[in-house]
């Protein structure tokens, strides 16, 4: 379809008329700027076409400040469709009218609109504004203003021409009802089956539940019944063996056997007491005859006796004799030891003697050394000791008070200092006169080489010469010697109650105290040395040994026997020696002596014991009563035998049959009769309540009809069984026909859809050289796949979006044309949101389109639109009459 | 002249859950009913004994309710009944009867049970029955040699009732292994035999007969449905044979049909066929063959209308093989891929040999698609 000329009037901005004389057949690019009155061109031409000249809606049309009724949007187009040309004249509102003029007849009003959209396949909306499901063809190829990438919508509302399309390019294999028809199948089996997996729902699942369920308790019912048949079988069985039991009684035969082993315990029991008595009888029996037979022995025995007696005499006498022979032998022996023994005896008196005599020589000798020596040291200690004593006099008397002493010699020790003072203080005096020239100090005679201190006035005489009379000068010269004089006073006081003329005396008297006192120690020390006890103690000694030493002289000159042996005797040791020897000699002589004579009494006892037995015997022997009564004995000893060994033979006999009968076995074969009475009789009871307990239970279950129920179920189960049966059949059928026709159907519509998607890869691939769109069942893009990745449309960006629906639309548009349909493009401001790089590609893409299609392209940005091989046509070039 | 009625196989007790609830209710009270028409018969035609031939019962463990209620069904005779225990109701330590036994006055007086096998004697009738009751759930011995040295008062009726299965005359498929001699009635002097297990009324010779069930109670044929009316001369020395005569108790009919389908006209005549049941038929009908889409209507129709108007009607279609013409795909509306199918599904159903459950699920989708096409055809 190609538009030929437009021309509009009273449209919206248009007051007066815009009018395109001519459009080209390819592409028209028309531009103007914003508010130029593009939309409104587009507008138009769909009013033209879609909306109904009647329509009192669509006031969208109508100029401002007019009215519908006082203004009548008029659209005149022609356009060429299959060759034919045609002109459409619709007008709305005030001067509504339509007609259609070019087909075989000139068509008005709704007949004009009728013809009108079966050319172009759209429809009409029933009343009101057209809307989009009512578009058609049209509706998709006629882009909106900022719809571009919108068609999903726009194709579902072509779906069925652009399925006719499709179908008529192929020469149709699609089935017209298949759709409806597959739509319920599908609801159908979907009742029956999920539509995921495919498992059973609905009725189905039902029938499969109730199904399970029914042999579920078939088989419980089963059971049961095995059961109840079971317990039958168990209850005939229980009461024949009860029957039979009660009939033939199996205690009574136990019961029987019982009494027998018991009698025959018994019989057993009196065996065994009966052989008890008779062992007990034999037991005396036996008791009996030993007594006979020891009788019968003591008589044999005393005769035996008197043989041995005879033995025995000549056997002591031969004893008797031997220790007669022994005794005395041993009595010699004896004698003889004690002779050696007194010999020794003697000889070690002697010897003990001499030894006597050695020793008291020897200590003799001691004791008179040991008198001298004390002697010696009693008189070396009595001098001692009077040293001692006079030492210690001597000290006595020369005792005196260290400290009077000390006084002294201090006293003196300031004289001195005194007079060393005095001396200094008083006048020196020294003479050295001539020898012999008499001289006297202070009257007394001094010599003349001599010195002198003077502490008074003194007078030196010098015979012949006369007098010199010293004065000193000092003046305590006289305190001097007052002082001196008294020392001196003090000092000769001291001295005279010491006792003594002068401090030297003093001292020397001192001097010999600690003289006598130390050397009265020495004394002492020596006294302890030879005395250590003291005097008495060894004045005792002395005396002591004194007497010792007498003693011994008196002791040896006792003794005074001589030693002429001296030299053949032996020493006492060995004297002693073998003297002791002999003792033992004789001791043991003594002893085997003593032994022997023992022996010796004792043999004599014994010959004479055996003797007097003997005789003894003989008599007892001879006795012919004793004769008699062995003879008796021995008679009843026989008797007693007799008897013995008949009761053993009894009771071997008795043993024998005790053995036979086996009382240990009767013993158990009673306790196993008892213990099988009891148990067959128990047995027989129990089996009596298991039968009723049984009894009750088959009642009970019989009750309740388990037969019947099972019948019942067995039905009901068969019922089930085949309406499952049915249910599944139906399903898989359902499955069976859903599958198939699905995917005949998506095959039929893969062979349909290999055109549109073969148009499509060709549009496609000038914007993208390797993409791939698919096309979806519904004929909208799916997924466009480039480089690896795949996008599905809807992801796609608003430009890139824009770009697919466009390519899309000129694929349908390819198909529709070849299937004979109109296919005229309008552009109402598209592809606004791609880029450059793209709407280059684009461009190409239209231009392709425009030699097939005829495309009108509106634009505000022409120079976008540049290259694109038209030249852009403004407007407001159409416009005629004013504007409104 | 002796005069009794001979019936057997009551099957007290069976259910008949795998028909609708509804119907097997009916199915099986009527099992109740017959014993009362028995008894009403018995009355009617003044018989002198009845005698039930074993199998009174279907099940041991039936409940009490119904014991009681086969028992009260005995009402209608006043005369003696004579039962023995078959094999479904054999005389175990524990059975139906002790049950019965135990419950107080459900056993009528006029009850003649043989529990052990021995003789009863009906003095009034100078009649001794010689009775062979199962006392086992398998037997595999002959019960009725006994009857060959018991001795029965002199001048009496020997009359023998037993169960089991006559050798060398009856098919290998019946329902109890225990065996009679073929010869009984000669070596027992009986003057008749009456048996029971067999379900279909059928004359052994002329002195020994299995009564069959009085009701029908499965599909398997042989004659259900009666009981005998037995004529015995009390002339034994003129040795006549008794009078049997059949009546008929049961009241459904069961029919087991297989039906084949090839041309049309075999449609019609199973229509026909179908539309004969009546409300005391229980039918069992399975169509095998093929027929296209009208045929398969057709039949349709025909089996929902017997559903309706017979006791019970089950059907098994699935050997019958759609075969749409293509008027019937037209008429369908089934274009392209629709057609395509219907073909595919066609061919398929042939392949009953190599994979007859793949077959089947063609015709099951074969049938359902078309049904579909069709409801879409009739509102569209």
């Amino acid at each position: 379809m190609k538009l030929t000329r437009l021309r509009m009037a009273q449209i919206r901005q248009f007051g007066g008329a815009l009018e395109i004389p001519s459009f080209a057949p390819g592409l028209n690019v028309f531009s103007g700027p914003n508010e130029a009155g593009k939309s409104t061109v587009v507008r138009a031409i769909r009013a033209a076409f879609f909306e109904r000249y009647r329509s009192g809606v669509i006031d969208d049309l109508i100029p401002r400040g007019e009215t519908t009724s006082s203004a009548s949007p008029t659209v005149e187009l022609g356009f060429e469709l299959g060759g034919t040309p045609y002109a459409l004249a619709k007008t709305f509102f005030a001067k509504r009218r339509c007609s259609l003029t070019g087909g075989p007849a000139p068509l008005d009003g709704e007949a004009a609109e009728d013809a009108l959209a079966k050319l172009l396949g759209f429809g009409f909306a029933g009343k009101g504004a057209s809307k989009p499901e009512h578009w058609g063809i049209p509706g998709l190829l006629w882009i909106q203003q900022g719809e571009g990438h919108q068609l999903a919508d726009p194709v579902r509302h072509a779906a069925d021409h652009l399925r006719t399309a499709l179908e008529s390019t192929l020469g149709a294999v699609a089935s017209s009802a298949g759709d409806g028809v597959l739509a319920r199948l599908r609801s159908q089996r979907d009742e029956l089956l999920t539509p995921s997996g495919g498992r059973p729902k609905g009725a189905y699942a039902d029938a499969a539940k109730a199904l399970a369920d029914a042999r579920e308790q078939a088989a419980e019912l089963d059971s049961r019944l095995a059961t109840y048949r079971d317990n039958v079988d168990s209850l005939a069985a229980l009461r024949a063996q009860q029957q039979t039991e009660a009939r033939s009684k199996p205690w009574e035969g136990h019961q029987a056997k019982l009494r027998q082993a018991q009698a025959d315990l018994t019989a057993a029991q009196q065996l065994q007491a009966q052989q008890q008595r008779e062992q007990a009888a034999a037991a005396q029996l036996q008791q009996a005859l030993q007594l006979r037979r020891d009788q019968a022995a003591s008589f044999a025995s005393q005769r035996e006796q008197a043989v041995q007696r005879q033995d025995d005499i000549a056997r002591t006498q031969a004893q008797l004799d031997a220790a007669e022979a022994a005794a005395q032998s041993w009595a010699t022996r004896k004698t003889q030891a004690e002779r050696a023994l007194d010999e020794q005896s003697a000889l070690v008196a002697q010897a003990e003697a001499a030894e006597r005599r050695r020793t008291l020589a020897t200590q003799l000798a001691n004791a008179q050394r040991d008198h001298e020596r004390l002697a010696a040291a009693l008189s070396q200690a009595q001098t001692e000791s009077d040293r001692h004593t006079a030492l210690q006099a001597t000290a006595r008397a020369n005792e005196i008070a260290a400290p009077a002493i000390a006084a002294l010699q201090q006293q003196a020790e300031a004289l001195r200092e005194l007079e060393i003072t005095r001396r200094a203080a008083s006048t020196g005096l020294q003479l050295a006169l001539q020898p012999g020239t008499p001289v006297a100090l202070e009257g007394q005679p001094v010599a003349p080489d001599s010195e002198h201190r003077l502490g008074a006035r003194a007078e030196l005489q010098i015979a012949g010469l006369g007098r010199i009379t010293v004065l000193p000068g000092t003046s305590d010269h006289g305190d001097l010697s007052a002082r001196g004089a008294t020392l001196r006073g003090e000092l000769a006081a001291g001295l005279q109650r010491l006792g003594v003329a002068t401090l030297d005396e003093a001292l020397l008297r001192q001097a010999r105290h600690q003289q006598a006192l130390a050397e009265a120690g020495t004394s002492a020390q020596l006294l302890k040395i030879s005395a250590p006890k003291g005097l008495d103690a060894l004045r005792q000694s002395l005396a002591t040994a004194q007497a010792q030493q007498a003693a011994c002289q008196a002791a040896l000159s006792d003794m005074g026997a001589d030693a002429t042996q001296q030299t053949a005797l032996p020493s006492l040791a060995e004297a002693r020696a073998a003297q002791t020897a002999a003792k033992a000699a004789l001791d043991a002589a003594a002893a085997q002596h003593l032994a022997a004579a023992n022996q010796h009494a004792t043999a004599q006892a014994r010959h004479a014991a055996a003797l007097a037995e003997l005789q003894r015997l003989r008599a007892v022997l001879d006795d012919a009563q004793t004769q008699a009564r062995e003879r008796d004995a021995q008679a009843q000893l026989q008797q007693a035998q007799t008897r013995l060994d008949a009761a053993q033979a009894g009771l071997a006999l008795l043993q024998q049959q005790i053995e036979r009968s086996r009382p240990d076995l009767l013993q158990q074969d009673v306790a196993r009769w008892q213990a099988s009475a009891d148990q067959s009789l128990h047995a027989h009871n129990a089996r009596a309540g298991e039968i009723r307990a049984l009894e009750g239970r088959l009642d009970a279950e019989g009750a309740s009809g388990l037969d019947e129920l099972r019948a019942e179920l067995a039905g009901r189960e068969q019922a089930l069984s085949r309406r499952h049966a049915e249910l599944a059949l139906r399903a898989q059928a359902l499955d069976l026909l859903v599958t198939r026709l699905e995917a005949k159907r998506q095959a039929i519509t893969r062979q349909l859809q290999a055109p549109l998607q073969a148009r499509l890869d060709h549009h496609l691939r000038t914007l993208f050289p390797h993409g791939r769109m698919d096309l979806r069942d519904d004929l909208t893009p799916g997924e466009l796949a480039r480089e690896g990745q795949a996008v599905s449309f809807e992801q796609l960006s608003h430009g890139a979006q824009e770009q697919a629906a466009l390519i899309s639309r000129l694929a349908y548009a390819d198909l529709l044309k070849e299937a004979g349909k109109p296919t005229l493009i309008i552009l109402d401001d598209a592809l606004v949101h791609s880029d450059l790089g793209r709407l280059d590609q684009m461009k190409r893409v239209i231009f392709d389109a425009a030699t097939r299609h005829q495309v009108l392209l509106f634009t505000c940005h022409p120079e976008r639109w540049d290259g694109v091989g038209v030249a852009a046509r403004e407007l407001r070039s159409f416009v005629t009459g004013k504007p409104a | 002249m002796p005069r009794f009625l001979h019936t057997a196989d009551w099957q007290i007790g069976r259910r008949y859950a795998q028909f609708d609830p509804d119907d097997a209710a009916h199915i099986a009270e009527e099992r109740l009913a017959v014993v009362a028409r028995i008894a009403a018969l018995a009355t009617e035609h003044r018989v002198d004994t009845i005698l039930v031939a074993g199998d009174v019962f279907d099940a041991q463990a039936v409940s009490d309710r119904i014991i009681r209620r086969l028992f009260a069904a005995l009402q209608g005779f006043a005369g003696p009944w004579v039962m023995i225990p078959g094999n479904h109701d054999a005389a175990l330590t524990e059975s139906v009867w002790t049950r019965a036994q135990r419950l107080d006055g459900v056993l009528p007086a006029n009850l003649h049970l043989a529990l052990a096998p021995g003789v009863i004697e009906l003095p009034a009738l100078r009649t001794a029955v010689l009775a062979a009751p199962l006392t086992q759930r398998h037997t595999y011995n002959d019960t009725t040699e006994f009857f060959d040295t018991t001795p029965t008062p002199e001048g009496w009726l020997r009359i023998g009732l037993a169960h089991g299965s006559v050798e060398g005359i009856l098919p290998s498929e019946i329902d109890s292994a225990n065996p009679i001699s073929p010869q009984r009635c000669a070596s027992a002097r009986l003057d008749y035999l009456a048996l029971g297990d067999w379900h279909g009324m059928k004359l052994v010779n002329e002195r020994c007969a299995y009564s069959g069930t009085p009701e029908p109670d499965r599909f398997r044929g042989n004659e259900p449905g009666f009981c005998l009316l037995v004529d015995l001369s009390v002339d034994v020395d003129a040795a006549a044979p008794p009078r049997t005569l059949p009546l008929r108790t049961g009241r459904y009919t069961w029919h087991d049909l297989a039906l084949q389908v090839d041309v049309a006209s075999d449609v019609e005549r199973i229509a026909t066929t179908l539309a004969a049941l009546g409300a005391d038929d229980i039918a069992q009908v399975k169509i095998s063959g093929r027929t296209d889409l009208a045929g398969h209507r057709a039949l349709a129709s025909a089996l929902a209308s017997a559903e309706a108007a017979t006791r019970s009607l089950t059907f098994d279609l699935s050997a019958l093989r759609l075969l749409p013409t293509d008027d019937d795909l037209s008429a369908l509306q089934a274009d392209g891929y629709l057609a395509t199918l219907i073909q595919e599904l066609r061919d398929e159903q042939q392949a009953t040999e190599t994979s007859p459950e793949a077959a089947l699920l063609a015709r099951e989708a074969l049938a359902l698609l078309c049904t579909e096409l069709d409801a879409r055809g009739a509102t569209a």
